[in-house]
This record gives C-alpha cells, sequence and structure tokens, in this order.
C-alpha cells in the first residue's frame, strides 16, 4: 500500500485500530469474568494493565510509518489556518517573498548576462583587453605615464613587434551613434565601431554573408574604407540581392550565400551580430571622425 | 501476570517470538499475547503497549499480513499470517538468534567455570 493511498484510507485504519484494541480489551475483561470478577472489577483492572490505549494507538501509527506525513498535513493546514487568520501578515510575507525572488531573478539575470555567460566569439578565454578598459574617450584624463588609451599608430607599433599574441585587434574608444544606408536603401540610426582589419579574425567571428574586414583591408596605404554591416541593418530580401549585385565591385567580397530562413536561424541560434562586408555609406551625424576615402 | 517484569526481552526479539506465534497459523492479537504467555510458561507476559506496535510494524514491512475474521467469540478480529517474505525472514533469523545463543553460553559458561 502506497504513502498516499494510506493516508486516503486513515478514517479505516483508525477504526480498524480503535476495533483491534478493543477485541483485545474485551477478550481479557472475559477471561477476568470467567475466574469470577464482576465485570465492573474486571473492566478496572483490565484498564489498568492496558495503561494508556492512546498511547498504544499513537506508537502502532508511529510503526505505521504514515505518522510524519498526517503531521506534515496537520500542520500545513495549521500553518493555513494562521495565515488565513492575519491577512496584515500574510500579505507583507507574500509581498516581501515577491520581492525577494523577483530581486534576486532580477540581479542574476544580468550577473547571467555580464559575467557568466561567455563572450559570442571562438575562444572568449583567451581574449586580453590591454589597458583596463574603462575609459572611453577621455584621453585628457589619463595620467601621464599610464596608458589607458593607444593611438592608432601605436598600435600599429605595438602589433608589429608583440610576439606573445596570436593576433591584435582594435577598436575605437569612442562610440557613437550614426546613419547608414546599406545599398542605397533609406539611411537608419545605427552605431558604429572603428575597427582594425584584424578584429574579425582575432575574435573568430566568421560572416554570415559575404567576407569580413581582413588585415589588408587596413593595411594598404590608399586603400578604400571597408564596413561591415550587421544583417539586421539589411532586412529585406530585395536589399540583398542588390548587395549581391554589386559583388564585382573591389570591396564588397564574394562568397555570398544568403537565405532569410538561414539567417533566422542563425541568429536565433547563436544571437550574435551577423557581419557582412559592403561600400561604405556611413554618414557620420554631427563631430564624428569619417573614414576617408581616398 | 506477576512475572511480567522479572526481566526485558532484548531488542528484536519480540518481533521473533510474534513470527514464531503467527507461523503456526492465522492468529488475533490477544490470543499471540495469551500463546507467548502460555509457551513461556508463563514467564513472559507481552503488554499490550509493545504487541500491537510490532504487529503493525511487521504488517508494515510486509512481513505479516493481516485480514478481518470472525473469532471463536463471534466477533470480528484482526488475524494475522506469515507473508512468504515474512516465513523467509522468520528463518533466517531463528538461525541467528540460535547461533548468538549458542555462542552467548559457550563464553557465558566458560567465565563462570574460570570463576568457580
Amino acid at each position: 500500500m502506497s504513502w498516499l493511498s494510506r493516508l486516503s484510507t486513515r478514517k479505516r485504519l483508525e477504526t480498524d485500530l480503535d476495533k483491534e484494541l478493543r477485541y483485545h480489551f474485551e477478550s481479557q475483561v472475559a477471561e477476568k469474568m470467567l475466574s469470577g470478577s464482576s465485570e465492573s472489577e474486571a473492566r478496572r483492572l483490565t484498564r489498568i494493565e492496558f495503561g494508556g490505549i492512546e498511547q498504544i494507538k499513537e506508537d502502532c501509527r508511529e510503526s505505521r510509518g504514515t505518522l510524519w506525513l498526517e503531521y506534515l498535513v496537520q500542520d500545513i493546514r495549521f500553518g493555513l489556518r494562521q495565515l488565513r487568520k492575519s491577512p496584515g501578515f500574510t500579505s507583507i510575507a507574500l509581498l516581501s517573498l515577491t520581492l525577494g525572488i523577483g530581486a534576486n531573478t532580477a540581479i542574476f539575470t544580468l550577473v547571467n548576462a555580464i559575467l557568466l555567460r561567455p563572450l559570442p566569439v571562438q575562444n572568449p578565454n583567451e581574449l586580453v583587453l590591454i589597458g583596463d578598459g574603462r575609459l572611453q574617450g577621455l584621453t585628457f584624463s589619463v595620467p601621464a605615464g599610464q596608458w589607458e588609451l593607444f593611438s592608432y599608430p601605436f598600435f600599429h607599433e605595438f602589433r608589429r613587434q608583440a610576439m606573445s599574441y596570436s593576433g591584435i585587434a582594435a577598436v575605437n574608444s569612442s562610440q557613437f551613434v550614426s546613419k547608414a544606408s546599406v545599398a542605397g536603401s533609406a539611411y537608419q540610426t545605427t552605431h558604429v565601431d572603428l575597427v582594425s582589419g584584424s578584429y574579425f579574425s582575432v575574435l573568430g567571428v566568421p560572416a554570415f554573408l559575404g567576407r569580413n574586414l581582413i588585415e589588408s583591408d587596413d593595411n594598404a596605404p590608399g586603400a578604400g574604407p571597408v564596413a561591415v554591416a550587421q544583417l539586421r541593418v539589411v532586412p529585406t530580401p530585395f536589399q540583398r540581392r542588390s548587395v549581391r549585385a554589386r559583388q564585382d565591385h573591389p570591396h564588397s567580397v564574394a562568397r555570398l550565400h544568403t537565405g532569410r530562413r538561414r539567417a533566422s536561424w542563425f541568429l536565433r541560434r547563436h544571437g550574435r551580430p551577423i557581419h557582412r562586408p559592403l561600400d561604405p555609406a556611413l554618414h557620420g551625424g554631427g563631430d564624428l571622425p569619417q573614414p576617408q576615402r581616398s | 501476570m506477576t512475572t511480567a517484569d522479572k526481566f526485558d526481552l532484548p531488542q528484536g526479539t519480540l518481533d521473533l517470538l510474534i513470527m514464531r506465534i503467527v507461523a503456526l497459523g492465522p492468529i488475533h492479537g490477544y490470543a499471540i499475547a495469551q500463546r507467548i504467555q502460555q509457551m513461556s510458561r508463563e514467564a513472559l507476559q507481552v503488554q499490550q503497549g509493545s504487541l500491537y506496535p510490532a504487529l503493525h510494524r511487521l504488517e508494515y514491512k510486509k512481513l505479516l499480513k493481516a485480514t478481518w475474521e470472525e473469532s471463536e467469540t463471534g466477533r470480528e478480529a484482526k488475524f494475522y499470517e506469515l507473508t512468504a517474505q515474512g516465513r523467509a525472514h522468520l528463518k533466517v533469523e531463528t538461525e541467528n538468534w540460535s547461533r548468538l545463543t549458542d555462542v552467548v553460553g559457550l563464553i557465558l559458561k566458560g567465565t563462570l567455570e574460570g570463576i568457580s
């Protein structure tokens, strides 16, 4: 018999237990009366011999093994009754629990996103940030002798001499928002980063469509500027076709494999930006530095 | 009755005695108590407070099974009998018991001879 079915037949077990002990009691009384006692005397003696009948029942229940479950049910019922009796306390307790759980969930979500989840690059554990990475475009605040930001010529020199790294990439220290038009489509507000040609190869992020920036993009003096766009900047198949049509252009490169379904699958699976080189049609807003077309 | 508290049964012995009595055939709690008393020549009297928890424990362990049947007095009583598992358990425990008493007896006898 399982725990639950035992519990559901608890009433029957209780009556059985009572009946069983009563049978014993009556038999013992009858035996005493046979040996000559009066009924009242026999009952009195038997009661003394029995001791506490409730205690016997309790011991039987305990050896039956459902006692903890019965206690648990009783405790839960009692708890619920108490809660119903003091709605003020209940609502405050519930509110505290709700807030506590909510806050912890929110904090964990944040920590998980920022600290625990690895960067969407090939070997996140091998990435090193040179400098403390805290300052963004505030060169005037760099204390003398401590470089947290590096000039582009410094980066080139550093890359030429550094042997300890499998690759070095640079990203601009200032982040700015700009307008971009892809393949003659309408201008959209977009986030623009200036990166070195080694950026994608160092991070190990492949292009979904076309190719990423490569070293030669910023090595050849006088080479035209190249931009990489996130796929969501190029949302419609029509625009993608027009990008593909420009394949023969020197700066937008071959190996196009397109397809909206695959793109959306890719985005959902990895949730990372998809890059594609195309002719730059970047128009900086306001005081933003512009890539110079030679 | 006068010999009720003459000595304590070692732990677990009561279960063994109960199973031995029950092995003779379906029997209710009151009769088990009486039978133990008779078979021990009045030396043992099992209290209800020990007997019934033990019966329920053995039933819970599936060593005994119980049915309600009419007793010799015409009233319904709960009759216990051994399950197959209980029978096997009784056999093993009886062997263990006789080995234990043999060994304990050997040692105790030796000590007494040494003292005397």
